[in-house]
């Protein structure tokens, strides 16, 4: 998977000149984003700007008309999602989008689909080490639990195929304070176990906590990039994402 | 009192072809979200073959029920990719108008190829019915009663006890998402509609020796077979087979105490004041649209 | 051999709408209401045309000094394509009386075309045969709902008939000066059966099963006419399959005899239902019931036994001189359409026109050939024997009762 092209940098996705569009809505412009192995990256910006779409792009849930999506050095535009989620890609989507009919257990299972059968159960277990909340609801309908456990489901479904990237649109989004900081502690738990996690947010200061390194799109474009630290300081940043 | 027990147990046998039908319906239906109303064409087309392979090509029942069935699979594989996944995102009405014309191309062709003259299958079951007091029950009718019984049973197992079953159950809920779990959705939705067709080509090959054979055979089966995954709520397994033997006896007990010209006309009536009463039919729970 | 007496699969308007199917197929609808929009299209700007052909028409049409020119209908594409047979034996026996000189000297000519079983097109047809090649006469048109659409443009024009696929009262009950049925009614056929049922099988109890339109009601009505009463009758709708409430309601009404009025597919599952309720009564089928290769689509022991109305003689028995001349003509002239029960139609049809010029006198037209045909009496065809007068044009009167045995069909025992 790897090859002899393996970054200096250890960098594990790389998208280039990528461009997305949805019938004539152009979401996404030729956008550079290059995130480390092992980092927390967060792409914020406001409502429209593009950030959904650059992770569907990146999960292979659209195509790109332009440019290139690279995974460990490996060019897989045009892979198809879930071949990706093979190679290692997770991706936990806008709304959570659980499987309402089917129970807490089976959510899990549909995670861990590539899994070998024998380790379901184990992974279940780390899954749920994570997240104590989910245990006594297994035998549930996904659709009955509270939007905190839906969105807890959501994380640890992904996490059941033992990914290396993990992508994750604004997880904390209607969730009460409380709960979000569990759901961000859980992040750094994950991505101290060496995956790579790239956080959409509108919370932009829980996310910039979080994060190495911080991507602002707007119109679809990356208008600003860099640490948390410079992102702080930019004027612009301050005044509107972080309340002056 | 011999008339009404003999309406009930005469009613199971086409009860159980409606069955399979609405399964077949409610199987597609389930992974790509399409209304097969070429259910009817897609099944006589199935019956044709296995006319072909026993009457023209002279195989052995035991090789032209595997070439059948083969066939069937094949052809619900192809029509799916070749033109069902053609309109996958496009409207409600659109797939619709899709299937009506693959109905009408696939009766003209087979019409074509066959002719419309009525033709035979042999039964599978030979001898004389079973007598249960003075009721009569047709071997025919008790093997397809029991065939069915035992598809739905494994076809149930299937969805909810294997992985497949749950990736198919995934498919259904939310195609996106699944394709995020690893799921290889277009295979699923391929294989729901071999195992559709197939279904609904089971169902006619068993039903053809009862009535003729002919590409058009299937088109009143099929409207009771479409009645009954309405009434079992479009989307149920367990649905669709109580639905099928619910109308399979009630319109022989329509027809018996009523007015056999106006069966299908009750039938209806039936369904309609049962989706008054329960808009989501009997066992539905998920209401029969796209989210 | 059982092919030769082949029968009837597609015959009247309801039949039709069988197999093509009304139940879910809108699409067919669409397609045949434009069909339709355009054929009325075609006639409101012809329709002009058409009179002036008629007052203008100083020579008889189609009539030259050495030829007559016939036209016929029947559908040679499509679901009913082995109706078109029927030209066959048209073709064979002008070409049998051609040789023979053709009649006062006069060569006969046949332009035959496709109706596809389609009321519309069969009216599209009929104008060109009309307006556009001048036929004299129309010999042999295929089935109820198509003939009933020609019917305006036959009197618009005043063309003679001769034969129409159909034994509907449609055609029987209104007398049409210019239009002869060669088949028996309906109503005969019912009657016959009727009789059968009643003096020679002497049953006690009869049920009866009828398709609920002209064809059916019309043979139920012949039924009744014959002073027979059913015990109990059952309507059944055209594209119905399921029977088996129908005949379990004929086994607990304890009859010991049922009539059977319906085309084939529908007579098939009605017997199979019988079958699987182990219910065997004495069964009477209207010809155009079961066709004999069909036959093995019934369990067999429902029909053997059977009792069935025809008026076609049995093909294979050519000790009947009339089977015997069809036979050796069709071979002579058409050997490669087989000797069939449509090309018998067709020849029958093409007995009674041929009959109808012998007898002109004086000037061939339109207006003498018809009092010509009115004259015929006790004309020998194929079919039986035809007398017509100025008001009688219904055609053979002649219903016989045959028995199936092991696929034949024979002369009953009882
Ligand atoms: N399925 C879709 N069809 C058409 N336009 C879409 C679709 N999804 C998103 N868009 C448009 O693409 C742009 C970017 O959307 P998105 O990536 O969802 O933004 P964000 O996640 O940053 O809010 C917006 O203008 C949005 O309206
Ligand atoms: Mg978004």
């Amino acid at each position: 998977m790897t090859g002899a092209e393996l970054p200096a940098r250890e960098e594990i996705l790389s998208l280039s000149g990528l461009t997305c569009s949805y019938g004539s809505v152009v979401a996404v412009r030729e956008m550079d984003i290059a995130i480390s192995a092992r980092s927390v990256v967060a792409i914020l910006g406001a409502n429209g700007a593009g950030k959904s779409t650059t992770l569907k792009a990146i999960s292979g849930l659209i195509r790109p008309s332009h440019g290139s999506v690279r995974f460990n050095g490996v060019d897989i535009t045009h892979v198809s999602a879930p071949k990706r989620v093979k190679l290692g890609i997770a991706h936990c989507p806008e709304g959570r989008r659980i499987f309402v009919n089917e129970t807490v257990k089976e959510n899990l299972m549909l995670g861990g689909q590539l899994a070998p059968k024998k380790e379901l159960d184990s992974k279940i277990a780390e899954v749920l080490e994570l997240f104590p909340a989910l245990a006594d609801r297994l035998g549930q309908a996904g659709g009955s639990l509270s939007g905190g456990e839906q969105q807890m489901l959501a994380i640890g479904r992904a996490l059941m195929s033992s990914p290396k990237l993990l992508l994750l649109d604004e997880p904390s989004l209607g969730l009460a304070p409380l709960i979000v900081k569990r759901v961000l502690d859980a992040l750094v738990e994950i991505n101290k176990a060496g995956t790579t996690v790239v956080l959409v947010e509108q919370n932009v200061s829980s996310a910039l906590h979080l994060a190495d390194y911080a991507y602002v799109l707007s119109q679809g474009r990356v208008g600003l990039e860099g640490t948390p630290e410079e992102l702080t300081a930019n004027e612009r940043v301050r005044n509107l994402y972080l309340g002056g | 009192m011999t008339l009404f027990f003999q309406l009930i147990v005469s009613g199971l046998g086409f009860g159980a072809v409606y069955a399979l039908g609405a399964i077949s319906l409610t199987v597609i239906f389930n992974t790509s979200n399409v209304v097969n109303f070429a259910s009817a064409s897609l099944s006589s087309a199935v019956a044709l073959l296995m006319w072909l392979a026993l009457v023209r090509l002279h195989l052995s029942v035991v090789l032209a029920w595997l070439f059948a069935l083969v066939a069937a699979m094949v052809i619900g594989a192809v029509v799916e990719a070749a033109f069902l996944r053609r309109v996958e995102r496009s409207s409600l009405i659109v797939q619709i108008v899709m299937t009506l014309g693959l109905l009408v191309a696939i009766e003209g062709l087979d019409g074509a190829l066959y002719g419309f003259n009525p033709k035979t299958l042999p039964h599978v079951i030979h001898g004389p019915s079973i007598a249960i007091g003075s009721v009569f029950l047709d071997r025919n009718d008790a093997f397809i009663l029991g065939l069915t019984l035992v598809l739905t049973l494994v076809l149930y197992l299937v969805y909810q006890r294997t992985r497949l079953g749950l990736a198919l159950r995934a498919v259904a809920s939310d195609r996106d998402v699944a394709s995020l779990m690893g799921i290889q959705t277009q295979r699923m939705v391929s294989l729901s509609w071999a195992i559709g067709v197939l279904l609904a080509g089971v169902s006619a090959i068993l039903i053809a020796p009862s009535i003729s054979l002919t590409p058009t055979f299937m088109e009143n089966v099929a409207v009771f077979a479409f009645a009954a995954a309405v009434l079992g709520g479009f989307g149920s397994l367990p649905g669709a087979l109580v639905g099928g033997l619910l109308i399979g006896v009630m319109s022989n007990l329509i027809s018996g105490y009523l007015s056999n010209n106006l069966q299908l006309t009750f039938v209806f009536l039936m369904i309609l004041l049962v989706l008054y009463i329960r808009p989501n039919g009997l066992f539905g729970k998920r209401v029969m649209s796209r989210q | 051999m059982l092919g030769e007496f082949e029968n009837l699969d597609f015959r009247r308007g309801s039949d039709r709408s069988r197999w093509r199917g009304h139940n879910v197929k809108w699409p067919k609808v669409v397609l045949a209401c434009s069909t339709l929009g355009l054929v009325a299209a075609a006639c409101g700007s012809s329709s002009s045309t058409g009179t002036t052909a008629t007052t203008a028409a100083a020579a008889t049409p189609g009539v030259t000094a050495n030829s007559i020119l016939f036209g016929e209908t029947t559908p040679k594409s499509g679901p009913a394509a082995l109706y078109g047979q029927q030209q066959a034996g048209i073709q064979a026996y002008f070409d049998t009386i051609n040789a023979q000189g053709g009649v006062g000297g006069r060569k006969l000519k046949l332009i035959a075309l496709d109706d596809q079983y389609s009321p519309p097109v069969a009216l599209q047809d009929t104008k060109t045969l009309i307006e556009q090649d001048h036929v004299f006469a129309i010999v042999q048109t295929n089935g109820t709902a198509t003939t009933e659409a020609n019917m305006p443009i036959y009197q618009q024009f005043g063309v003679p008939v001769v034969g129409a696929g159909t034994g509907a009262a449609f055609f029987y009950d209104t007398l049409r000066p210019f239009f002869f049925n060669v088949w028996p009614a309906y109503t005969v056929e019912g009657k016959k059966l009727g009789e059968f049922a009643t003096q020679t099988l002497k049953l006690n109890k009869i049920g009866v099963i009828y398709q609920n339109d002209d064809f059916g009601k019309s043979l139920y009505q012949g039924f009744q006419s014959s002073g027979a009463t059913a015990a109990v009758s059952i309507p059944y709708d055209p594209t119905q399959t399921d029977f088996s409430s129908a005949v379990a309601q004929l086994k607990s009404a304890g009859v010991d005899g049922v009539v059977i009025f319906a085309i084939p597919g529908p007579a098939i599952s009605i017997m199979n239902a019988m079958a699987a309720i182990n219910f065997h009564p004495k069964l009477l089928l209207s010809q155009v019931s079961v066709a004999p290769s069909s036959y093995s689509a019934v369990n067999s022991s429902e029909i053997n036994g059977s009792y069935i109305s025809a008026f076609i003689p049995p093909l294979t028995d050519s000790t009947n001189p009339q089977v015997a001349t069809f036979l050796s003509a069709m071979k002579q002239y058409q050997p490669s359409t087989p000797a069939s029960v449509f090309a018998a139609w067709g020849w029958e049809a093409a007995q009674t026109a041929v009959a109808g010029l012998k007898a002109v006198h004086g000037p061939l037209t339109r207006a003498s050939y018809i009092a010509a045909l009115n004259t015929l009496t006790n004309l020998q065809i194929l079919g039986g024997t035809i007398s017509y007068s100025p008001t009688d044009h219904a055609g053979l009167k002649n219903v016989t009762v045959l028995e199936n045995i092991n696929g034949h069909r024979v002369r009953p025992t009882a």
